[in-house]
């Protein structure tokens, strides 16, 4: 989208209306626009918290390249429906530093929330809260990958991920030993 | 895509030449690595080996966890038996994960006839066959050495003709209360037992408690409760000796002990249900009793543990003479230790826990953690039965007690390999890190 080239009058009085909305327009890589309450997306995502305060939110609709059409539909059905449950306590002191602690347990609800999504549809999930700065939204698909891995051994993790084992026959060999009670299976 | 996750599904382990698998779609060994870390961070410690050895991307993953020492420690158990493993490979142990019922073959130090006789933070303690203590991390193959059983007050070894080789130990039979031996002829063979090289292990050890993680070096104060009538030494980790504990004439007849981080004090059970604070802060040990004696019972083993929801609990475990002549347990009692009113109240409720006990220290685990059982069980292993007799019989069982209704349910599944005594541990790759 291209950015208003006279930065007049016309455009403090669409940011005056724009503060006065109660949702923002968020715009997907394939175009689709997207209305999300403000609160909730100010509150969940740190870069649109930015964005909202920096007055960089385009009315007709924000540009997020980085994002597809059903990851953001995803995105924005998360905070409307995080807005519209009752936060409990563990989520008012959701304060945990990226990377330091393991992830917040999840609500009944947002355990729901990411079961019924298909793996492509988890992985674009987990991208999009990385970037939009979502922590709560990244504890809630982090947990879910981590329970996917679950008592699996390698072979079962590259099946259930579809990941390629990549190793040489040494490096292999190599990492067996390294690893080696990993690859005892009954 | 899909066409892509089916190719997958015939990739090999062992066939890791083929490369007919696709990468169409969404590529997780491309997830982004501070991502990938996150994920790692809260995998419990089997699940983070075996996400190690998925691809390259994932392993350089899994190894920044391991150094940045991102790894919490496991919620959920495992039993440990330090045995050889059903193929008789003497250099594994094997690894039964409660929560998923899997199998896992870990490499131990050879020799291996070694016996565990405690596990706390992750680790085990083990005694060799020369009967020395060693502290032994299964996951990460770290091995700490502990003073020299001979550095025990009441031990003293014995050499052989040259004088240079120990043959086994003497233990002399000394108390707090009378420090200084005295021997005759009457009371020969009780004040003074001879214990072979191997055997002394068997004989001497009860209970081993850690304060700390060993991985913290001196922060780590190691605490034994041993033969004769179940006395107290400690030593830090990287001390040459045990020290032993007199501050009080009645520093004895411990059956249990443990570190509370909340106030610094050890908290150890008497046989009669008394409980001892032991402060190792100041220049001199401090012992204080903190709850009076009720009754003692020579058929009972007790555990002291702190609930997660603050107050401090005993666990009685009766014991009885089995049809195949071997010890078993009878009954179970739960109680809450009021300190307040200094009265012992039965309890049976565990506030949506289940208790695990046995030779190493006692746990709690939510029920949150192992959605699988109902709460208010007791997961019991193997122990002793902390009497002051020579031979230490031992309470031969894996098995579920239910405190609500006083039930056993039957978990023989569990109580594979019955020769080797199983342990609980849960995995733990914490390292010092700041």
């Amino acid at each position: 989208m291209e950015v208003d080239k006279g930065k007049g009058e016309a455009e403090e009085t669409r940011k005056v209306a724009e503060a006065d909305r109660d949702t923002v327009t968020l715009k997907s890589s394939d175009g689709k626009l997207f209305e999300v309450s403000k609160e909730a997306a100010a509150r969940l995502s740190t870069v649109l918290a930015g964005m909202i305060a920096g007055g960089s939110i385009d009315d007709n609709g924000t540009d997020l390249k980085q994002i597809g059409s059903e990851a953001l539909e995803n995105v924005v059905d998360y905070c409307n429906k995080h807005a519209n449950s009752i936060p409990s306590a563990a989520l008012i002191s959701s304060s945990i530093s990226f990377n330091t602690a393991p992830f917040k347990e999840p609500e009944e609800w947002e355990r729901k929330f990411v079961d019924r999504l298909s793996h492509d549809a988890l992985f674009d999930l987990v991208e999009a809260a990385n970037f939009l700065g979502m922590e709560r939204l990244l504890d809630v698909t982090c947990h879910k990958i981590s329970e996917m891995m679950k008592g699996k051994s390698p072979d079962q993790i590259r099946e259930v991920f579809n990941i390629k084992n990549d190793y040489t026959k040494e490096e292999l060999e190599e990492i067996r030993q390294e690893l080696a009670w990993a690859f005892y299976d009954d | 895509m899909d066409e892509a996750r089916a190719a997958s599904r015939t990739q090999e382990i062992n066939e890791s030449d083929d490369d007919g698998a696709g990468v169409l779609g969404c590529d997780w060994a491309l997830l982004p690595a501070d991502l990938l870390t996150h994920i790692f961070s809260g995998l419990e410690v089997v699940d983070l080996v075996s996400s190690g050895a998925v691809c390259r991307s994932w392993n350089t993953s899994y190894s920044e966890v391991r150094r940045l020492g991102l790894c919490s420690p496991d919620k959920t158990p495992c039993l440990l038996y330090l045995s050889p493993d059903q193929d008789g490979d003497p250099g594994k142990a094997t690894l039964r994960r409660l929560s998923t019922c899997k199998f896992y073959r870990i490499p131990v130090p050879a020799p291996p006839s070694y016996s565990a006789l405690g596990s706390s933070h992750g680790w085990l303690v083990i005694a060799d066959e020369r009967s020395e203590l060693h502290l032994f991390n299964p996951v990460t193959g770290v091995q700490i050495d502990l003073p020299p059983l001979e550095t025990i007050e009441h031990v003293t070894p014995v050499r052989d003709y040259t004088g240079s080789k120990t043959v086994g130990y003497v233990v002399y039979s000394i108390t707090p209360s009378a420090p200084e031996l005295k021997i005759n002829l009457a009371n020969i063979a009780r004040m003074m037992q001879k214990f072979s090289l191997g055997e002394a292990r068997y004989n001497l050890y009860q209970r081993v408690i850690l304060s700390a993680n060993p991985s913290l070096g001196n922060k780590c104060i190691v605490m034994i409760i041993h033969h004769p009538q179940t006395q107290l030494s400690y030593a830090r980790v990287g001390d040459s000796r045990w020290t032993w504990l007199t501050a009080s004439d009645d520093c004895f007849g411990y059956h249990d002990c443990f570190y509370d981080d909340m106030d610094g004090l050890f908290y150890a059970l008497r046989r009669t249900g008394e409980i001892h604070t032991i402060n190792l802060r100041g220049p001199a040990p401090l012992v204080n009793s903190i709850f009076p004696a009720c009754d003692a019972y020579l058929n009972c083993t007790n555990y002291i543990v702190r609930a997660p929801w603050g107050d401090l609990l005993q666990i009685w475990r009766t014991f009885q003479i089995g049809d195949n002549q071997k010890l078993e347990t009878g009954l179970v009692q739960v109680f809450k230790s009021d300190i307040a009113k200094q009265d012992l109240v039965g309890i049976k409720d565990l506030q949506g826990h289940v208790l695990f006990i046995g030779y190493g220290s006692s746990f709690f685990v939510s029920v949150k953690d192992l959605p699988m059982f109902p709460p208010n069980l007791v997961f019991l292993a193997h122990d002793n039965c902390k009497c002051d007799l020579v031979e230490k019989p031992v309470i031969n069982d894996v098995l579920v007690y239910n405190i609500e209704d006083d039930t056993l349910i039957d978990f023989t599944t569990l109580g594979l390999w019955m020769n080797y005594p199983p342990i609980w541990i849960r995995p733990s790759f914490f390292s010092q890190h700041k």
